[in-house]
């Protein structure tokens, strides 16, 4: 099995471990299992262990989605190849700076011309409670994440099936839950007019 | 960093100002009396007026991301003006937006669901800073705390935070409106989450002709125009049952066109203008889209 088939299958049982919560393509969310009710807070805990913050669990008041990348690139036996981190920006910067030293194992792509493939990260800005106005382009968070002070909030979701038109993620924190969520494309490209898309992380594991 | 708005009015027309820039359209004051009611209600529109850019919905431009269905839902979309920024706050909705004349009142409806995906979107804090989803629904926060806007049975709050009354033109509407305009007409993408939202509606009201009248192998330009009736309201399924048993387009079309004229007359010519792209692709009630 390749990296990515393990990545896909890893974020599959996480998926199921909730209750199979979904936000299908037109229609309404079905959330199952919730952060803040057991045995799911012990869950959120087990993706905060990842990056070192095991005092934190799906009660604490943080967003957990970069920890549940980040477990889920552990538990895919990533090594020390992924860059985990409790923010997806602080492991885009890192990616970013291996790509720099000519370690390219991990890509950050422009998602206007990137086709998808199973096992990309599709990475959003957001906005949210003391978040300011992130980037809405690819240019833009490459542009940020070269700043000391350029943070800004993100999300990112695990690609993990693809069909014509619509592309299955899976992703920690959505819904307070571990949700699978369809997103449209456009020739195999992220073109979901939901979110800013500024970047597919992809990787060669 | 939030946008600062400024209104202007000019006797009935009423403009704003973007941090600072050249004042754009926003509508027409205008009231009627219900009859029925004998209420009074007090509000802006823009469509029909002339002072508002053609932002006019195209198939062409929404095709690359969502196929077939943006050419689907634009006979609809002349039929309800197509222009993008098409607003409404004088009737009983009291806050109605878009091409797809997306309206406040509905719990779950398409307003709400579209303005929560707005929400989502990171310049949302450029325009309502103080309105986050939290839960799936849209909140406001404010110094005392936050406040849940809309639920499954009611979007009271929401619609009075849009516009706090239909007995005067307030501020807080006008400043709604002009934000909502200015927020589509200068992002992309807030002009194709309209368009994403009108084909979740039409993907429902398939769905839902089909179930009641049993659409499989229909062809899409017939799809097309129960789906208008829906939309419209102007029949229900009985009579677009009897008029699809004829098995022509023109008894189809024929539904409301005494009472709707000029909308039939858009509809058909639409729909003449769309030819083979609706007649060559037909309803598939196993794949639940057209093929």
């Amino acid at each position: 099995m390749s990296f990515n088939e393990e990545l896909v299958k890893v974020a599959s049982d996480e998926w199921e471990r909730w209750g199979f919560s979904a936000a299908p393509l037109h229609r309404p969310k079905a959330i199952a299992g919730l952060e803040r009710n057991q045995p799911f807070v012990g869950f959120v805990h087990d993706y905060w262990v990842v990056v070192n913050r095991p005092e934190r669990n799906g009660l604490t008041n943080k967003p957990w989605s970069a920890a549940f990348i980040s477990f889920c690139f552990k538990a895919a036996n990533a090594g020390d190849d992924f860059p985990y981190s409790e923010g997806h920006y602080g492991y885009c910067q890192k990616i970013l700076k291996g790509m720099r030293a000519g370690n390219p194992k991990i890509t950050i792509e422009k998602p206007a011309g990137t086709d998808l493939k199973l096992g990309d990260l599709i990475w959003a800005g957001r906005s949210g409670t003391g978040c300011g106005t992130p980037p809405q382009s690819f240019d833009g968070a490459l542009t940020a994440l070269r700043k000391r002070d350029g943070f800004f909030c993100s999300h990112a979701d695990i690609v993990v099936a693809i069909r014509p038109g619509e592309v299955d993620v899976i992703g920690g924190n959505v819904s307070d839950s571990v949700t699978k969520t369809t997103y449209v494309t456009n020739n195999g490209r992220i073109a979901d007019p939901r979110h800013a898309w500024v970047g597919v992380i992809r990787n060669t594991l | 960093m939030a946008i600062e708005f400024v209104i202007e009015r000019n006797d009935r027309t009423y403009k704003a100002k973007a941090d600072g820039a050249a004042a754009f359209f926003i509508g027409l004051s205008t009231h009627f009396r219900d009859r029925s009611s004998g209420e009074d209600f007090h509000g802006l529109f823009n469509v029909p007026t002339n002072g508002l850019p053609k932002l006019l919905y195209s198939a062409a431009d929404q095709r690359p991301a969502f196929g077939f269905w943006a050419d689907f839902i634009e006979p609809t979309s002349k039929c309800e003006g197509g222009n993008y920024l098409t607003l409404n706050t004088y009737d009983r909705a009291k806050f109605t937006f878009g091409f797809g004349q997306f309206a406040a009142h509905v719990p779950d409806g398409d307003f709400v669901v579209y303005f929560r995906d707005m929400l989502g979107r990171p310049e949302a804090r450029d325009y309502f800073p103080d309105l986050m989803v939290k839960g799936g629904r849209i909140v406001r926060l404010s110094t005392t705390g936050e406040v849940q806007l809309e639920n499954a049975n009611s979007t009271k709050p929401l619609m009075n935070y849009l516009n706090p009354t239909t007995t005067h033109i307030e501020d807080d509407e006008v400043i709604a409106a002009a934000k909502f305009i200015h927020w589509t007409a200068n992002h992309q993408a807030a002009q194709a989450l309209q368009a994403f939202h009108m084909i979740g509606t039409f993907k429902d009201k398939m769905a839902a002709a089909d179930r009641n009248l049993g659409l499989d192998g229909r062809a899409a330009d017939r799809c097309a125009i129960i789906c208008d009736i829906l939309h419209q309201g102007r029949a229900k399924y009985p009579a677009i049952r009897q008029a699809l048993g004829t098995g022509t387009r023109d008894a189809l079309l024929a539904l409301g066109s005494i009472a709707y004229p000029d909308r039939i007359k858009t509809l058909k010519a639409a729909l003449d203008k769309a030819g083979a792209v609706l007649t060559g692709k037909h309803w598939s009630a196993s794949k639940q889209d057209f093929v």
